[in-house]
């Protein structure tokens, strides 16, 4: 079961529906488009990777099969670049 | 040769001052002409530059009475002086943000082109300025943290400094080339002085309304995006100098900016197109 968590540490602004995120000490600074900003959100840390990826797709029934494939690269992506862990 | 040197060139910005003295009147003629126009406000001396001469071809460099560098040119000072001064200026500044950008003015209209070496903002800021922009600098603006006077930038306004290619240009291009204003290097780069390019070009601080980062790619199209405000402020961030300084690391400074102005990334390789497009859309306002 993977729980992904956001890193301590990360000054954030939301504009417009976007999200930058700015880690001081690691030099790092990270760029979400709404749809990875909406991702980010639901990311705190208490829901699980498949109850994100069953959250965005109740919501954008439309689009299910692309958020299955897409929302577990994205959050891949953040784990990678430092902006989440996992437990 | 041992002089006691207590005149020189203050050069301001970002709420701190240097100073460079020289005992050799050709550096200090050359500091005068290409620092002249970096007056601003008086902050406190932070480093005192002096250049001292053994002869026509040794020069020696220390700041704040340690040895800094010896046996170096005649170019070779003035380029130390301009990347160690400019340097300490920006790494100091605790009053503004301060950003790797040119920024010049229309009318009310403040333009910053923001970007690292290489992206051509020099040479876009020759070129508008000869155009009839008005310059603040090439290559650092202050930002207030302090939202008062409307988010005003101002400039570090020494010369121009060109690259080998961009200055051959001008060099061919400036008919009434001042000896002193145009100061061109072995390496075939060159410090030019903005009046030399528009004699009302000087411009001490402006509201930025249009923020573009420019790319200057060999053959490239032109081609121009429009940024939303997160864009802008994630690229902004990428271009802060002195972040460090700041308990939000100028987050908050840099949202502002970021959501005053309009914001674009260009990518061109025909300068004179990107500069035609850049008037158009900052004189629009």
């Amino acid at each position: 079961m993977i729980v992904p968590t956001p890193v301590d540490g990360f000054q954030i602004e939301t504009l417009e529906g976007e999200i930058v995120l700015l880690h001081p000490t690691r030099n790092l600074i990270i760029h979400g488009n709404q749809t990875g900003t909406l991702i980010w959100q639901l990311c705190d840390g208490t829901r699980t990777l498949d109850e994100i990826v069953e959250i965005l797709s109740a919501a954008y029934p439309e689009a299910r099969a692309e958020i299955q494939v897409n929302v577990p690269a994205i959050i891949q992506t953040l784990v990678s670049r430092g902006a989440l862990k996992t437990k | 040769m041992n002089v006691e040197l207590t005149s020189g060139r203050l050069v301001h910005f970002a709420g701190n001052t240097v100073r460079f003295s020289s005992d050799h009147t050709g550096i200090l003629k050359a500091v005068e002409t290409h620092f002249k126009y970096c007056v601003g406000e008086d902050g406190p001396l932070i480093a005192n530059y002096k250049i001292t001469t053994a002869n026509e071809t040794d020069f020696s460099l220390s700041i704040n009475g340690s040895d800094l560098i010896s046996k170096i040119t005649y170019d070779q000072v003035l380029w130390h002086l301009m990347q160690e001064g400019i340097a300490q200026l920006n790494g100091a500044s605790i009053t503004g943000l301060v950003f790797h950008s040119a920024a010049l003015a229309h009318d009310d209209n403040g333009l910053i082109l923001c970007g690292g070496s290489g992206s051509g903002k020099s040479s876009l800021a020759a070129w508008l300025t000869a155009n009839g922009l008005q310059y603040l600098t090439d290559e650092v603006i202050a930002l207030p943290t302090s939202p008062a006077n409307g988010g005003e930038i101002s400039g570090l306004c020494r010369s121009i400094i060109l690259k080998r290619g961009s200055a051959f240009i001008w060099q061919h291009r400036l008919v009434s080339k001042e000896s002193d204003g145009f100061l061109q290097f072995d390496d075939g780069s060159a410090w030019i002085t903005p009046t030399l390019l528009n004699a009302s070009a000087v411009r001490a601080k402006v509201t930025p309304r249009v923020l573009i980062f420019p790319q200057y790619i060999p053959e490239a199209q032109f081609s121009v995006q429009r940024l939303t405000p997160a864009e802008a402020l994630f690229r902004l961030l990428q271009c802060l100098v002195n972040a460090r300084n700041f308990p939000d690391y100028g987050m908050s400074a840099t949202t502002r900016l970021a959501r005053q102005v309009t914001a674009y990334s260009l990518t061109y390789s025909d300068i004179e197109k990107a500069t035609q497009w850049i008037q158009q859309t900052i004189t629009a306002g």
